[in-house]
């Protein structure tokens, strides 16, 4: 799909995605990517200063996690918010309209349950280390088709 | 050769330092505000200094400006001993960390020698990490304990969880669905603003104001083929 001068693909697979705040009153626009989660369908905001797959309340709620399977405690703050809960391992798939779509695992921070008031109508957030750090990507922002081009890291 | 010194403060040792770093018992512990912390060198009277990764620990603590400092770093701490105490290094990080100052913790991580660390300091240096929110260096602790303790479970799951993230399959078949579920939000975005929606193939099954009434009108909320989300 995209290649590199020396013919290695760059790009495998291509998704839509939608370019927008996400909060009321929010001037910053948003690249929101539908991924998966796990096999759970969410809706993704690409944060690339981020660390881990941020996996919002309602998303979590659906993949219900195994307690066992977590890792310690930790928070994050996000917004300037500090959020409290656990990390686990989980499986992301990057959903091509044309070409091939990715899965890749991920390290994710699934806030603890009794987060979801203070968490809102926020999506989920997909970093870049411990999560897209595996995968290239390159942004086609037409206004009317915007384009996220990705491929896997060999 | 790192040196450091500090002055026997009787009152942050019994009423500031104990209880954070339990200590309690040790009785060659000294601590003192660091506001009135110096570096005197040939003055008689003052604790011997140290030379270890301890001391390169309260070095670099000492050295940050005081404005820098959370509440729990206005003092630093030493023993008489011209060894390495590697407990005393461990319950520095259990200060920073339970103090939550990042950099304190990042710094006290930095100068300490893992090499000669165990699986049990690992793994607790991780939890310390994650508790005070210092991913970095938690993943950094994970990989390097995951590598030399390949046969403690705890560990090699530290390790798993917080490993770099892995291409599981980059081959698998476009999903149409995805795409029709995108298409649909850009048509009705302002139509279903702030309402949450369940999709399925780019059609809409039921939209709501909330979640929660959201998942009351679904026949099968736990249908993992629907996409529920927030129109944003």
């Amino acid at each position: 799909m995209l290649f590199l001068r020396n013919g290695e693909p760059f790009a495998t697979g291509v998704m839509d995605y939608e370019y927008h705040p996400i909060t009321p009153g929010e001037i910053n626009q948003r690249i929101i990517l539908r991924i998966t989660v796990d096999d759970i369908p969410a809706l993704a905001v690409l944060d690339t200063g981020g660390p881990y797959l941020i996996v919002a309340p309602a998303v979590a709620d659906r993949l219900g996690f195994d307690p066992n399977s977590s890792l310690e405690r930790t928070n994050i703050t996000i917004r300037g918010d500090k959020y409290y809960g656990n990390l686990h391992r989980v499986d992301v798939k990057l959903s091509a309209t044309e070409g091939t779509s990715t899965t890749f695992q991920s390290t994710a921070f699934v806030p603890d349950a009794d987060e979801e008031e203070k968490w809102g109508n926020l999506p989920t957030f997909l970093g870049i280390e411990k999560c897209l750090d595996r995968i290239r990507f390159a942004l086609d922002p037409d206004p009317d088709e915007p384009k996220f081009y990705f491929g896997a890291l060999p | 050769m790192s040196v450091a010194y500090a002055y026997p403060e009787p009152h942050f040792v019994y009423t500031r330092l104990l209880p954070v770093l339990n200590l309690t018992g040790t009785s060659s512990a000294f601590a003192t505000p660091r506001s009135y912390f110096s570096k005197p060198t040939g003055v008689e009277g003052y604790p011997d200094p140290i030379s270890s990764e301890a001391g390169s620990a309260i070095e670099l603590l000492i050295n940050r400006s005081m404005a820098d400092f959370s509440p729990g770093f206005l003092f630093t701490t030493r023993e008489r001993t011209s060894t390495v105490n590697q407990d005393y290094e461990m319950s520095l990080l259990e200060a920073a960390s339970s103090m939550g100052d990042e950099m304190a913790f990042t710094e006290v991580v930095n100068a300490i020698d893992w090499d000669y660390r165990s699986v049990e300091d690992f793994i607790k240096a991780v939890r310390l990490a994650l508790n005070v929110g210092v991913h970095f260096q938690a993943r950094k602790l994970a990989a390097e304990g995951g590598r030399r303790f390949t046969d403690n479970d705890e560990m090699q799951k530290n390790a798993r969880v917080l490993a770099p993230s892995r291409i599981v399959d980059a081959h698998l078949p476009p999903d149409l669905n995805a795409a029709a579920d995108m298409r649909w939000l850009k048509a009705h975005r302002e139509e279903y603003y702030g309402q949450w929606v369940a999709l399925h193939g780019g059609t809409l099954v039921v939209a709501a104001p909330s979640r929660k009434g959201l998942l009351a009108q679904l026949e099968n909320p736990k249908d993992k083929s629907i996409l529920i989300t927030p129109v944003y």
